[in-house]
């Protein structure tokens, strides 16, 4: 039996009716809500494009039944810049050349999201090791951790921390 | 990829979760984190006419120390094993299982219990457990039983859990200070499912020699293989001059050891004493030093 569902996405309250069971959060996102930020890749929970925060974490949301966000909160990469000001690790992306074609890019910031909230000045191999369940096919990695260590300086700074350097290890 | 369609049951107790499953019997699947069983029903190689959600059932993903065991809640995610203080310090062998599993964003939904229960034998927990001793609590209508690791892996994807059955808590013994601990994993790349694993722990008399070991192999049968001989060949024998070189010779895989596209038998033969021999290192180099 379809369901209604009451979800908060971005901050933004959505009732949306009649939900198939068997709808995927990321089809959801996509085709109710016109959120396409949160892409299709692999569709087989290998790639991470589909990365969106549940509750706060990272999930595949291709890999979640719709009718579980109900009465939870989702964000998605819409909902990281605030006032028209890019989040840091947005702007990490850009300062850094963190991404070509862009499709893995949601998937990997939603990620490198939570992954600087529980460790907030991660050593490389950290970042690294953060962002392994998202597959990126040809800017390459070292840009991508690059652009994750610019943002983690930048959030560090503006709390007064002191980030670790390349390569040092904890 | 969509799944077939299906009734969905989202219960928020056990006794409701079990009355579904009385009701709709092999019809029904539980659904604990859905990190197996969802990407199983978008590929169509399964497709349940009932799925009984676990999402909204709360108070079984607890981790907390009872005596001189560490009882975890089905229901904790592997992220929370992994992140666990208490885990950490008592068990960290099951921490570092929980932590290699996957990659974070299927750490922070995939359960213990659901890992457990779905007994893929790639998947990282089983040989852990089994070297650990591990007890598994099986709730029915009727009551509970008990299980140890080494009767609740049957087979290949099967366990001893009953179609009425619901696996509620995991029990594994905390870890003495001096004893020496290691899982290894061996994949292609770091989130992929094992060709090989190993889960060691060594345990030292007070003289330094060592008192029993178990060194559990996973990915190489249908259920974890107990490397016997390995553990013959390190027990009673001094820890600093142990020959770990030697001990991990007596690594057997059996006739049925699997074959496929990421490693055939020959290659999972080749590698599993290497794997052995490495995790054997690590856990003595561990011993009398407390935790990691």
């Amino acid at each position: 039996m379809n369901r209604t569902i009451s979800v908060k996405v971005n901050g933004k309250k959505y009732v949306e009716e009649n939900v198939e069971p068997r709808m995927l959060l990321v089809h959801f996102l996509r085709d109710r809500l016109r959120l396409t930020g949160a892409h299709v890749g692999c569709d087989t929970t290998a790639c991470g494009a589909c990365t969106v925060l549940l509750d706060g974490r990272a999930v595949k949301s291709c890999t979640v039944l719709a009718v579980r966000a109900n009465g939870h909160e989702v964000t998605t990469i819409e909902g990281l810049a605030k006032n028209g000001k890019l989040h840091p690790i947005q702007e990490g992306f850009q300062h850094e050349h963190g991404l070509q074609c862009g499709y893995c890019t949601p998937g990997v910031i939603m990620s490198a999201t939570e992954l600087l909230q529980r460790n907030p000045m991660p050593t490389e191999d950290e970042i690294r090791a953060g962002i392994d369940g998202n597959l990126c096919r040809c800017t390459g990695y070292q840009n991508i951790v690059k652009s994750i260590r610019w943002a983690a300086d930048k959030m560090a700074s503006a709390h007064g921390r002191t980030a670790p350097g390349p390569g040092d290890e904890k | 990829m969509i799944p077939r369609g299906f009734d969905y049951h989202d219960p928020t107790s056990p006794e409701e979760v079990l009355a579904l499953l009385g009701e709709y019997g092999d019809e029904g699947k539980l659904m604990a984190g859905g990190q197996s069983l969802l990407p199983m029903m978008k590929l169509r190689l399964a497709s349940p006419a009932h799925i009984i959600d676990l999402w909204r059932v709360s108070g079984f993903d607890t981790i907390r120390e009872t005596g001189d065991e560490i009882r975890i809640g089905a229901l904790a995610t592997h992220r929370a094993l992994e992140d666990s203080s208490l885990l950490n310090k008592r068990c960290p062998l099951l921490a570092k299982a929980a932590g290699t599993i996957a990659d974070a964003q299927v750490r922070n939904l995939g359960t213990l219990g659901g890992a457990a229960a779905h007994a893929d034998p790639s998947a990282n927990y089983s040989p852990a457990l089994v070297a650990l001793g591990a007890k598994f609590v099986l709730r029915s209508k009727t009551g509970e039983r008990v299980v140890a690791a080494a009767d609740f892996f049957q087979g290949l994807f099967q366990t001893a859990l009953q179609a009425t059955e619901l696996l509620t808590e995991v029990r594994v013994p905390a870890l003495g200070a001096g004893d020496g601990w290691e899982y290894l994993k061996l994949s292609r790349r770091a989130p992929d499912f094992a060709l090989v694993s190993v889960a060691v722990l060594v345990r030292a008399n007070g003289n330094g020699s060592c008192a029993g070991a178990d060194v559990v192999l996973g990915s190489v049968a249908a259920v974890p293989l107990r490397a016997e001989g390995v553990e013959a060949a390190l027990c009673g024998r001094r820890l600093e001059r142990l020959d770990f070189e030697e001990a991990a010779r007596a690594t057997v895989l059996g006739p049925n050891t699997p074959s496929d596209v990421h490693a055939d038998a020959a290659y999972r033969r080749e590698v599993a004493p290497v794997c052995v021999r490495r995790a054997l290192q690590a856990a003595v180099a561990r011993m009398g030093k407390g935790t990691r």
